[in-house]
């Protein structure tokens, strides 16, 4: 039974430092992934163990708004809080759909980086001609959107240099003879439209109230988002994208909705992933139990389906034969069960999914939580062994 | 008194680790959970 190793910062934990060390200091960060990686010699490692920490630098620069992070906001000691908002109002839907690079630039960069606040000066080009064009460039010389424009130089330093960092962890990953689990990630059109633009309570009135804006601006993020998550899958040489999907358990939204909304194109989305020729891994969050039976329409034998807290026995009854499967040890159970317990439960999940035909990777629910204590996660791999062939 | 928790998050090994009486996983169960107690105490 495989089994991977994905973490995010219990890392801080498992090296004795604080999260905020983590996230800027990119070689001691890049050092501690590669020691967990060979102590532990799981046969994936997710290469986001180093990725998804070493944002600080570059977050700082941009005084990102949707975000708090270690010494930011909370505590040195502390993961990163996601902050819901609306960074798009309900009506501006239109303008979105007409010019959304134009939106891009003059509204949400603005609304998500302090600063690239003067970037709301940029002036509206399109219909600008001739002298018209030559004049209408003298928008450039706003001191705020000079300024904006010099900080964007600044984090796009810092992240090419993050991106070198997350390069050379992945080629030492490799020389020690590690696979990465995922090339990298992106989202699907609802949540990429409810967690980053709308927020919760926008996108929740939104399915009443702006029904048809809301279907058409899915379809155009399903195309915006497949084009970039196939740049972006080619460029990494890894066919595997991890997929976190938020809104679709039971939870929070009806079958209806579920069906009318989030489905549809996110379905389209992964078919044309796969098409492309990679291997979409969503990570169905928290309880999808009653979206088992319409997610079993995909191309079988195309997809990992990892499971935070759906009960995995009932995912491979319904989805064995068409899916891999990945997870689900539960945060609970690794922060605060005894070593014993994490060997149980490692032993249900071989015993009733893997050796009844399950293609399961075993791993926890969403990678080691922050504060598994070290035990577990040795007792986690030693069972993964014992129980695997 | 009795203590009740909840959220997506929580789960039986939580509300023993905690001590909790009970728990829930979404507002309706917290209503739900109330009225059973109330009832009870009536």
């Amino acid at each position: 039974m495989p089994v991977a190793l994905f973490a995010s910062f219990w890392l801080a934990r498992y090296g004795g430092v604080s999260c905020q060390r983590l996230m800027y200091d990119y070689e001691h960060t890049k050092q501690l992934a590669l020691r967990a990686a060979q102590e532990f010699d799981a046969d994936i490692v997710a290469a986001g163990m180093v990725a998804s920490s070493i944002y600080g630098p570059t977050l700082e620069l941009m005084d990102f708004k949707q975000l708090q992070w270690a010494g930011h906001g909370v505590g040195e000691h502390q993961p990163y809080q996601y902050l819901d908002r609306e960074y798009m109002a309900n009506d501006e839907y239109d303008e979105l759909l007409a010019d959304p690079t134009g939106f891009y630039l003059r509204r949400y960069l603005p609304r998500i980086s302090g600063a690239l606040a003067g970037l709301s000066d940029m002036p509206v080009l399109p219909g600008m001609h001739y002298f018209r064009l030559v004049a209408g460039l003298r928008a450039f010389a706003k001191p705020g959107l000079k300024e904006a424009l010099l900080n964007l130089i600044k984090v796009a330093e810092e992240s090419e240099r993050m991106a070198g960092h997350n390069n050379d962890f992945a080629q030492q990953l490799t020389a020690l003879g590690y696979p990465r689990d995922a090339g990298g990630n992106t989202v699907s059109p609802y949540d990429f439209v409810a967690d980053y633009f709308r927020g919760a309570r926008g996108m929740m009135t939104d399915l009443f109230r702006k029904k048809d804006k809301l279907l058409q601006l899915l379809d155009r993020a399903r195309v915006w988002l497949t084009k970039l998550t196939i740049a972006n899958a080619q460029a990494a040489a890894h066919p595997i994208v991890m997929i976190p999907i938020h809104w679709a358990p039971d939870a929070f939204m009806s079958d209806k909705q579920f069906k009318e909304f989030y489905w549809p194109p996110f379905r389209q989305m992964m078919v044309d992933m796969i098409d492309a020729g990679l291997v979409p891994m969503p990570l169905w969050e928290a309880d999808c139990s009653k979206r088992l039976e319409v997610i079993r329409d995909i191309p079988p034998g195309k997809c990992i389906y990892w499971f935070e807290r759906t009960d995995m026995v009932r995912a491979f009854e319904v989805l064995g034969d068409v899916v891999a499967l990945r997870g689900n040890l539960s945060p609970s159970l690794m922060t605060t069960g005894k070593p014993e317990e994490v060997d149980a439960a490692v032993r249900h999940l071989a015993e009733n999914v893997f050796h009844k035909g399950g293609k399961l990777i075993l791993d926890c629910a969403f990678g080691l939580p922050d504060e598994t204590p070290i035990e577990n996660a040795r007792a986690m791999y030693a069972a993964a062994r014992r129980y695997g062939s | 008194f009795k203590i009740m928790i909840g959220g997506g998050q929580i789960d039986e090994t939580v509300r023993k680790y905690t001590g909790a009486d009970a728990f829930g996983v979404n507002a309706v169960e917290a209503v739900s959970l109330c009225r059973k107690w109330m009832g009870a105490a009536a």
